[in-house]
């Protein structure tokens, strides 16, 4: 896989800073969680729910 | 019989043996019987064959090749022999042979038979017990070809030596007969050919590429060695010849080959008397560091004394070319190993006469005396290697110095947690309620989204082995018209506190100077069942994706370990009377409805002109259910369900068809009458158009219905794909319920339906009655008791562990979920919204 970071390939043997390609690519991760850098947008539109399947209360 | 022999302590695995004479100046052409010595038998191995070769899996028995390579390789190291033959034959036996001097024919001057088959049958006999020897031992290699022997259900041995043949044949380490002149040869060399013992080895099967990549790895480790691998089975002879003039340099740069060096390989050597030293490396434009280290060939993965005396080198060069350059800026201070070493390819090798490897895998050199040779000889080498290459080593420091940078960024996220505490997992969080149990391996935490879940899960857990810590993701609007959610720094720091390993890395004094020690510690974690527990909507699985996408980048460990669980609670509770069930997800509710409806149902089946129900009906329901699922899949790739639906029923419509303007036209009409019975009202045009690309026809379907146009374009592409093909299969008349419309009775009352999906819900819809649901829309509407049935309780849930497999998967969807192109994201959101939420890891 790529390095979520720089998105080098990572080779995942002998590697500690694994799925990083290098400590320094996944210390810059952890900075962005602690920053609040990473989010997943919530809404755009067409996340429908599927209410298709829903089944109405037959109470 | 074989020898009955004492049992053996695993800390013997590491002595030295083999079969070959020692090399350098004990090197002699004199190799015979009373080389060898006696230590041991083969029963132990046949009854412990892990304690040898590390396993009994594929491992293990690709252990029993480099086994027997290694001998060769040890013959090559002493000056003896040039080439290395592997061959996996046709009934999965293995090849080797070598060109050396062969193993000694001679009778052995305390055993009453030839040192070849003491070799063969004694454990731990073998010539690299004399002195003199840069021996293959410890580890799991060198265990002597006695361990081969034992593990093979028949081996044979040839030798050719001194103008003559020499054979012999083993059944699971018994000679069958005593070593026999055969015949006549002016070869030189040792040829083992064995299979392994299937009553002892999960598998016998070998892997070509698994025997590849060590035999390549052994060529770059002897420069010159040819080693050539063929594989005669499956048909065809496979082979791949491995031979480095260059050695671990051709080594560098393989692993270099996709990347951007900054200059050209260095490499050192140096032979001292008690060991020898060969260094290459080379720094690219990349942030990784790809170090390989080697002792006496073996791969040492956790590294060893060898390794910090090389890393303690570089280190200390690099540092005191920039300070006497005067090349650090001011804001570095100065460049410690982690900095020095990003972008490092770099392959370190030594030969030492006694090896000691340490570690649970046996992969760690542990030879004291190795790490001041290997320091002083690299700081040496590399000296004046920059005092010749001033620009090299300009580069090197200027990325070091770079990196130093980059790590600052990193700092102040250290200090966050730093400040609570949270390094050391000392106090624990107030949020978490935890559990009574101490040991690890028996304790549970549910990370709970939300407070009122997290009431529930409090209330109903079983506190002596279960903790609850319940988290709440945060929304941010991050732009004009983009929410995100996403976890906030204090959760993140309350969620490592909790688990108790420690994050990120802590800078240290240490003799070398500053290095940065690893926090995170495994065996620090205070729950080895982690367990995810969230909503099944859209919001529970963006926070299950943050919090898997943290732990697998900043944990991958515990996922590694298999600590991570996902829970599976229910979506449905049905009441039927008095009795209650709980129901995982749509799956498991339609198979519920599908068994009460068959029941009270009989559908007409045009095949067979006779109405199914129960037991026979069953089976095509449960087809049909799938065939509209699959249409629904397609529709989120936004293929028209509906007209799909009609020409998916078309069992004869496959890529030549589509070709055939007869045959084509025939199921048109077909199609046509099927969508005149789903759209009476509207007026249905089906056109045929050319694609010249594929030689074949399209063809394009519209519908206008109330105000909206339906339309759907068949392709070469989408006919062939095998979702078409698997919904063909699945299809109405798949199942012999001919074209619509088709009947159904129920009670006496026979109704008729357009389309399958109006008889599948049809026939739902009978199982419903009677019954009460209830959705579960979020964990907080179950009440404790119900979530502990559902979802806590050992005794009745279902946990999902996540593979770290499963993660890749995972950081991809973050990965475009977070990302600032918003183009990709929103076409991934459309296609994938169904996986994104039911994420089923």
């Amino acid at each position: 896989m790529k390095c979520p970071i720089c998105k080098e390939s990572v080779i995942w043997e002998n590697n500690p800073a694994r799925p990083f390609c290098s400590t320094r690519c996944r210390l810059l991760d952890l900075d962005g969680w602690l920053q609040e850098r990473y989010g997943v947008p919530l809404d755009e539109g067409n996340f429908e729910y599927d209410e298709s399947l829903e089944i109405p209360d037959n109470q | 019989m074989v020898e009955k022999v004492e049992s053996m302590e695993s800390s013997e695995i590491t002595e030295p043996d083999n079969l070959h004479a020692g090399i350098s100046g004990a090197s002699t052409e004199h190799y015979d019987a009373d080389q060898i010595k006696v230590l041991e038998g083969l029963e132990a191995v046949q009854k412990r064959p892990a304690m040898y070769i590390g396993s009994t899996g594929p491992d293990g028995l690709h252990h029993l090749v480099y086994e027997v390579v290694d001998n060769s390789v040890d013959e090559h190291m002493a000056g003896f022999g040039k080439e290395i033959n592997v061959t996996i034959q046709l009934d999965g036996s293995v090849v080797v042979s070598d060109n050396g001097r062969g193993i000694p024919t001679g009778m052995h001057s305390t055993q009453k038979k030839s040192a070849a088959e003491v070799a063969l049958t004694v454990l731990h006999a073998g010539g690299k017990f004399e002195e003199g020897a840069y021996t293959v031992s410890g580890g799991l290699h060198g265990v002597g070809i006695s361990v081969v022997n034992a593990l093979s259900e028949w081996l044979e041995l040839e030798i050719w030596q001194n103008g003559q043949v020499f054979e012999q044949r083993y059944l699971r380490g018994i000679p069958v007969s005593a070593l026999n002149v055969t015949g006549k040869s002016q070869k030189r060399g040792t040829k083992i050919t064995f299979m392994a013992d299937p009553q002892i080895f999960e598998t016998v099967e070998f892997s070509f590429d698994v025997l590849a990549r060590r035999l390549r790895e052994l060529a770059f480790l002897n420069k010159g060695l040819a080693i050539n691998l063929v594989d005669q089975r499956n048909g065809k002879e496979k082979e791949q010849a491995f031979c480095y003039e260059g050695g671990i340099v051709s080594f560098v740069e393989h692993l270099n080959e996709a990347k951007t060096p900054i200059h050209k390989p260095i490499v050192i050597e140096t032979e001292k008397p008690e060991m020898i030293l060969e260094v290459a490396l080379q720094f690219n434009v990349g942030y990784a560091e790809n170090l390989f280290s080697f002792a006496n060939n073996i791969n040492t993965r956790e590294g060893g004394t060898h390794l910090i005396g090389f890393k303690a080198a570089l280190t200390r060069t690099i540092n005191s070319y920039a300070t006497a350059n005067d090349l650090l800026k001011k804001e570095v201070e100065s460049l410690t190993g982690d900095d020095v070493r990003e972008g490092l390819t770099a392959v370190i090798s030594v030969k030492v006469r006694n090896p000691q490897f340490e570690g649970q895998t046996k992969a760690k050199l542990g030879n004291s005396e190795v790490k001041g040779v290997v320091e002083s000889a690299v700081n040496e080498a590399l000296g004046s290697y920059f005092e010749e290459n001033p620009a090299v080593a300009k580069k090197i420091v200027g990325k070091a110095i770079d990196a130093s940078r980059a790590r600052e960024a990193a700092r102040k996220a250290k200090d966050l947690i730093r400040r609570k505490g949270a390094l050391d997992g000392g106090s624990l969080p107030g949020k978490l309620a935890d559990c009574s149990e101490k040991d690890p391996a028996l304790s549970e935490l549910f990370i709970v989204e939300g407070d009122s879940a997290g009431g529930s899960a409090k209330q109903g857990r079983d506190r002596k082995f279960q903790a609850i810590l319940p988290l709440k993701g945060k929304i941010l609007n991050v732009e004009k018209a983009r929410f995100d959610k996403m976890l906030s720094s204090e959760e993140i720091r309350t969620l490592i506190m909790a688990l108790g390993t420690g994050i990120g890395r802590r800078r240290e004094e240490s003799e070398t100077g500053k290095v940065d020690k690893e926090v995170f510690d495994i065996n620090r974690a205070r729950y080895h069942k982690i367990i995810l527990m969230t909503d099944a909507d859209v919001d529970g699985s963006h926070i299950r994706t943050l919090l898997l996408t943290f732990l697998f980048r900043q944990m991958h460990e515990l996922l590694e370990n298999g600590y991570i669980y996902i829970a599976q609670p229910p979506l449905y509770k049905v009441k039927k009377g008095k009795s209650e069930q709980y129901l995982k997800d749509d799956n498991a509710l339609n198979e519920y409805l599908s068994a009460l409806a068959v029941e009270d149902v009989e559908v007409f089946v045009e095949r067979d002109q006779a109405f199914v129900t129960q037991a026979e009906l069953l089976p095509l329901l449960k087809s049909l259910i799938a065939f509209e699922d699959l249409l629904n899949r397609f529709g989120r790739k936004q293929f028209e369900a509906g007209i799909l639906r009609a020409f998916g029923d078309q069992q004869t419509l496959n890529r030549d068809l589509l070709k055939n303007r007869t045959q084509l036209d025939a199921v048109i009409v077909e199609v046509k009458e099927a969508l005149g019975k789903a759209y009476p009202q509207s007026r249905i045009t089906i056109e045929v158009g050319e694609d010249e690309e594929h030689n074949t026809h399209t063809v394009h379907c519209r519908i206008p219905t109330n105000g909206m146009i339906h339309t759907l374009t068949l392709t070469h592409d989408l006919v062939g794909s095998a979702d078409f093909r698997e919904l063909q299969k699945l299809s109405p008349s798949a199942m012999g319920l001919g074209q619509p419309p088709y009947k159904m009775r129920a009670k006496e009352i026979e109704s008729e339906f357009a389309t399958s999906d109006e008889l599948v819900q049809a026939i739902l819809a009978t199982g419903k009655k009677g019954l009460s649901f209830q959705r579960y829309k979020g964990l907080g509407e179950m009440n404790p008791g119900q979530l502990w049935d559902t979802t806590m309780n050992p005794e009745t849930r279902a946990l999902l562990q996540v593979k770290l497999e499963d993660m890749t998967g995972v950081d991809e969807i973050f990965t475009i979920l977070m990302g600032d192109e918003v183009e990709p994201r929103r076409n991934f959101i459309q296609h994938h919204a169904l996986e994104v939420r039911n994420l089923d890891v």
